[in-house]
């Protein structure tokens, strides 16, 4: 099959969109599909070959965040000629709501239209008063996915209909071959992923609950993965800040070390995730994970079967559950049990046969 | 004639013109949606007919037990709408298709049924799970269209001024779909 896949975020960054793009378009390669790949990117910044620029990205606030979007005449000349150029079956377009190449090869596109939505934008008030400026495009999609329950009661609650839903992929194997560093290991060992300097990534929180769980766990060492200003999140840390191991931006293979050396992983994110990859990875490295009770947490951890969840926000909750789980270990290894089977349906192999099908139902036979 | 009268009479004519701009643009917007809704009609017809054609031939396999084999036989001939005529609406054999979903429903109740079954079952099995949540999927993108183009119809101007014309008001397909839980998913070989 050909097929055409448009992110309408810049490759010169790495956000989650982008990260599934590749994926999503590297798993269906390799199942001998033809792939083109379309999102705007910098001249300089290296791309796969089977990527096209559609031409440099301007910030610009959109629906509450500054994204990196492309958008204007040169753009959309661009999106013609690679619809034009590529011959594709069908064109699967992500974000398809915002103004970016996505919406333009919606806009443009002749063949079957396949639309992933990602983000669950509780307050998106730009969509709503853009709604009719968008139904027109909107109403050519053929096949709609959300990546999560979550994404999926925002988009009905606009749009109505019955999306379907198909979860972000992740390289379970790769993850699970991770294998734990004894230098980067405390006694126990507490993880942390994630910016440090985006407040939605929730540092502060677990910043507030450590002290009292290097308390009562003394030979704890905290394992923080993520940039941003280091100082500053040991300045957090206050007098525990000894007990901390901040690594920094690392590469994925360290980060999945990094999950596979923890004997606890917190996910104290407060608001603004739609999915939760990060807590997937966790668990097919084989930490059990402690996250925030968000929407979108505790439908990947089952509603707490394959992980525990704490009320959001709650340093005090947060720091007591961690100080139970660390002395429970039979119960962090039923967690890890159950998760290891729950994981399976978020490998790429699960993830791209489902897309691949929703694919072959709307393309003409 | 004085320069308001003709500024007028262009300011009118304008407008005019952009109205039926307008309005020719939501006949064809209307248009198109109807033909897409005609797509996912077919493409739904396409995979009833497909998981029909895989029923039977596992029922005639000799793969199953005798039992299921007589089922899954009877329900998937009495759904293959190649038996009723050409131009039978797919909502008419609604009652046939929602039995063949029970009885693979039935057929196939978990995992562990999967598991008794002979290793050369593999793939016929794997192609009736991937027909089942095919027409799921076909039945969804089928009605959601069904939704945007009665939202669009729903519109004043469509409404008054009959821009649908004699396409009739779209309805959804209605029918038991439901996916067997041990085939929800593809296998990692699927």
């Amino acid at each position: 099959m050909r097929i055409g896949i448009v992110c309408p975020y810049s490759f010169d960054t790495f956000g989650g969109v982008q990260i599934h793009v590749v994926d999503l378009a590297d798993a269906l390669r390799s199942r001998g599909h033809h792939v083109a790949v379309l999102a705007p990117a910098e001249d300089e910044t290296a791309l796969p070959d089977y990527v096209t620029s559609v031409g440099r990205a301007v910030p610009i606030p959109y629906n509450g965040s500054v994204s990196r979007l492309s958008f204007g005449p040169v753009t959309a000349a661009r999106v013609r000629r690679w619809l034009r150029e590529q011959e594709l079956d069908v064109v699967h377009v992500h974000e398809p709501g915002t103004p970016s190449a996505s919406l333009l090869a919606l806009a443009y596109a002749e063949v079957p239209v396949v639309a992933t939505f990602h983000t669950a934008q509780t307050r998106s008030l730009a969509l709503a008063a853009a709604g009719g400026v968008l139904r027109p495009f909107m109403e050519k999609i053929a096949a709609r996915v959300a990546v999560s329950e979550y994404a999926r009661d925002t988009l009905v609650q606009h749009q109505g209909g019955e999306p379907v839903i198909i979860p972000n992929g992740v390289d379970v194997g790769r993850y699970a071959a991770a294998r734990a560093r004894p230098e980067w290991q405390g006694d126990p060992t507490v993880a942390f992923v994630g910016r440090l300097d985006e407040e939605r990534k929730g540092f502060a929180v677990l910043a507030e609950a450590w002290p009292r769980i290097l308390a009562a766990h003394p030979g704890a060492r905290l394992l923080v993965v993520g940039g941003g200003d280091l100082d500053e999140a040991r300045a957090a840390l206050g007098e525990a800040a000894g007990s901390a191991l901040l690594l920094g931006r690392v590469d994925d293979a360290e980060k999945a070390d990094a999950l596979a050396s923890a004997d606890l992983y917190v996910a104290p994110n407060t608001r603004g995730e739609s999915f939760g990859i990060v807590l997937v990875e966790a668990m097919a490295a084989g930490a059990p994970v402690l996250a925030s009770d968000l929407g979108a947490f505790r439908s990947v951890l089952g509603g707490g079967e394959f992980g525990a969840l704490f009320a959001n926000r709650d340093a005090d909750d947060l720091a007591r559950q961690a100080i139970e789980l660390l002395g429970d270990p039979d119960r962090r290894a039923a967690y890890v049990a159950r998760a290891e089977t729950a994981v399976r349906r978020y490998d790429w192999s699960t993830v791209a046969a489902q897309i691949l099908e929703v694919y072959e139902t709307v393309v003409r036979s | 004639m004085s320069p308001w009268l003709v500024l007028g009479l262009v300011a009118g004519f304008l407008a005019i013109a952009a109205l039926g701009w307008w309005l020719t643009w939501t006949a064809r917007r209307l248009d198109r949606l109807h033909h897409r809704l005609d797509l996912a009609e077919a493409a739904l017809v396409t995979q009833l007919e497909h998981r029909a054609a895989v029923a039977g031939e596992l029922g005639t396999s000799g793969l199953l037990d005798p039992a299921s084999s007589l089922l899954l036989l009877d329900a998937a001939a009495a759904a293959r709408p190649g038996r009723f005529d050409e131009d039978v609406d797919v909502r008419d054999t609604a009652e046939e298709q929602s039995r063949l979903s029970q009885t693979i429903r039935s057929v196939f109740v978990s995992e562990a049924d999967l598991a008794h079954l002979p290793e050369d079952a593999a793939d016929l099995v794997g192609s009736l799970a991937a027909a089942c949540r095919k027409v799921e999927l076909a039945r969804r993108f089928h009605n959601d269209q069904v939704t945007a183009t009665r939202a669009l119809r729903s519109r004043r101007r469509v409404r008054w001024l009959a821009l649908a014309g004699r396409a009739p008001a779209p309805a959804t397909i209605d029918l038991d779909d439901g996916v067997p839980p041990a085939f929800s998913e593809p296998g990692p070989a699927a």
